[in-house]
């Protein structure tokens, strides 16, 4: 696979010039910001729902569209993870354990200006590598088999360090007992029906989204309805950009380091940004700044991994869509669609035959990128006022707004039903000191493991030592290992030193 | 048990037990190639029910009375109730007065005192909520009429 010849750059960098893309662009992120925000809607319900609109206009503005609501809809889940703890997507769920702290402190304004920061320069870097490493990224990415996604699952796990609010213990309680909600429904490899107390509606397992909402939303709600006097959120400090790029650049270093991360778990297909965001989380967590509180109590390091690593998945997730037309996540499953209703057909030969699309593309995604930090910085000062509601009135709607959310992501009853039973159960476990967290880590990791583990076994005829034989396997495992002892030895030092 | 370390231990014991049973209910095939169906969860059964021996044994936890007092309180029981009311009955009846009742009894058991907010929002609320997702969104919430 080659780059596209200066020609196609031209030719695809003209095209952004168009007033049309422009606004389009700019739509589209405006309704992502809609649908990211929205508890229970995503940028993938978005995408799926603007897509049949797209039957009437050119691939340009298509594609200004969509990607538009792509962007949009990843970052803007911050909005609601930082004022109401409840991320509005489940790759913004990292940004509430110091999002939503700073909003306690009142200082939301601040946790805004870095979410908007880190979402654009996460953005903006992942644009860059899908433009000029896309072919070679993409070849990388079709050496991963079950074994790597098995053993990357596994690693993924030991981001339960970095979220378990202090003690690994009840930590991994929780990631446990996420992995176990994970086995609900039917066996992805045998078929066969596992847990599911004979109801129908849990066939196809424990939903995430309904999940993610009691989780965060509900159980934080009935922690807020319960103390003795029910607490206001303290008034907001207005932050300036300069401060916050101040804050940013001391974290540069940990930032490109998400960014990595986030492009690089875009570009494996059937990871996506939630997993991104607990990796470059769980990594920030091994650094410490004397000037900022430690993570999760608001440390700005924390919104950063989180939000950078989330919309740097955006390119990523591209890079095996374009090259080799599998999408690396959800939403690019369904901008699949979009490209074939403008008669395009991702893959190998994408890039060579239609360079100038595909530079136009990037530089769309781009494009969308600079909306975000327009529209982010520019609405910011209006978002905090959402938090002078007094909490008896804001704490009903909040529940409000999850069951209809809820509801909305499949049109069914049952997931209103069980966001309540789990939001209940997650309140008092979270009463014990059980931290949310690792529990919803679990529920991702917990298939993505089982289901590769299985594959990988069954293609080796049960072979457990595949997993070591295999080269990238092993650099994987033996990164794990080494993490879990540093963490081990960590958590044993601190007890000393107490 | 004076220890939420402790109580969620044995919460955790129980869990862990209770589904290793549940667990081997689970059908298996009998030419299957690969790590039986029953064979993770039985796994992470048997790793819940080790954990919760480690918070049995490790203890250190909150104190378990004021944790108690929280979470026995009438008013906290009451929006717990009142959630899990409106949530599993979702489907039934009509959302907008479901929702209005809903808005307007956790604001009355969260202490909200003014009529002006008790008059307004809960009605205001829900029509937006509706509006926003039956009109903008196309979501065909539950409705009687």
């Amino acid at each position: 696979m080659e780059f596209a010849s200066l020609q196609d750059v031209l030719a695809g960098l003209s095209g952004l010039a168009s007033a049309k893309v422009l606004l389009w662009s700019a739509a589209g992120v405006m309704i992502g910001f809609i649908f990211g925000a929205a508890p229970g809607l995503t940028a993938t319900a978005g995408v799926a729902i603007a897509t049949p609109l797209t039957f009437g206009v050119s691939f340009d503005q298509s594609m200004s569209l969509l990607l538009g609501i792509y962007c949009g809809g990843y970052f803007a889940g911050s909005i609601p993870a930082i004022l109401v703890n409840t991320p509005g997507a489940p790759g913004n769920a990292a940004t509430t354990m110091d999002g939503y702290p700073m909003a306690r402190k009142g200082r939301a304004d601040m946790a805004f200006v870095l979410a908007v920061l880190g979402s654009f320069v996460g953005g903006i870097l992942s644009g860059a590598v899908l433009l000029f490493l896309a072919p070679a990224l993409s070849s990388m990415a079709l050496m991963f088999t079950a074994v790597e996604y098995a053993s990357f699952g596994i690693f993924g796990l030991v981001c339960v360090a970095a979220i378990s609010g202090g003690s690994i213990l009840r930590g991994c309680v929780a990631a446990t007992l996420g992995m176990i909600l994970g086995c609900v429904g039917i066996d992805p490899v045998d078929g066969v029906i596992r847990l599911t107390f004979d109801l129908p509606q849990l066939l196809t397992g424990v939903p995430l989204i309904p999940a993610l909402i009691a989780f965060f939303a509900i159980a934080e709600m009935l922690n807020q309805g319960s103390t003795a006097e029910v607490r206001e959120l303290p008034p907001q400090e207005r932050a300036s950009i300069a401060e916050a790029l101040r804050s940013f650049l001391r974290h540069k270093w940990g930032a490109l380091k998400a960014g990595l991360i986030g492009m690089g778990i875009g570009i494996l297909p059937g990871t996506g940004p939630t997993i991104a965001s607990w990796v470059s989380y769980s990594e920030m967590s091994r650094r410490e700044d004397p000037e900022e509180p430690p993570l999760g109590q608001g440390a700005p390091r924390g919104i950063i991994a989180s939000e950078v690593s989330n919309n740097a998945v955006t390119g990523g997730a591209l890079v095996p869509l374009l090259t080799l037309g599998i999408p690396g996540d959800t939403v690019t499953a369904v901008l699949l669609g979009a490209l074939t209703i403008q008669n395009i057909t991702p893959g190998p030969l994408f890039i060579i035959e239609n360079g100038n699309l595909f530079v136009l593309l990037v530089g769309i995604l781009m494009l969308s990128n600079v909306w975000l930090l327009a529209f982010g910085l520019g609405m910011r000062r209006f978002l905090p006022l959402f938090l002078k509601i007094p909490m008896p009135v804001l704490l009903p709607l909040i529940g409000v707004f999850a069951a209809t959310g809820c509801f909305a992501d499949s049109n069914t009853a049952f997931p209103v039903a069980l966001m309540g039973i789990l939001g209940v159960a997650g309140y008092y476990l979270s009463t014990l000191g059980l931290p949310m967290p690792p529990l919803v880590l679990g529920l991702v990791l917990g298939p993505i493991i089982e289901k590769n583990l299985r594959d990988a076994l069954t293609v080796h005829k049960m072979d457990i030592t595949i997993f070591v034989t295999r080269p990238i396997s092993a650099v994987i495992l033996a990164l794990t290992l080494f993490t879990v002892v540093v963490t081990i030895r960590k958590a044993a030092q601190k007890q000393v030193t107490e | 048990m004076n220890d939420s370390n402790r109580l969620l231990g044995g919460i955790t014991l129980g869990a862990g037990i209770v589904i290793f049973l549940l667990c081997r209910g689970i059908d298996t095939l009998p030419d299957t190639r690969t790590l039986s169906p029953d064979f993770f969860p039985q796994l992470l059964a048997v790793a819940l029910s080790l954990l919760g021996i480690g918070l049995l044994i490790q203890g250190k936890g909150r104190p378990l009375p004021p944790v108690a007092a929280k979470v026995f309180q009438s008013r906290n029981l009451a929006v717990v109730g009142l959630t899990l009311l409106y949530t599993c009955a979702f489907g039934y009846g009509d959302y907008r007065l479901n929702t209005v009742m809903y808005i307007a009894l956790v604001m009355g058991v969260l202490g909200c005192r003014s009529r002006t907010l008790f008059l307004t929002v809960p009605v205001l609320a829900t029509a937006v909520m509706y509006g926003i997702f039956r009109y903008g969104f196309l979501v065909l919430l539950p409705t009687l009429f």
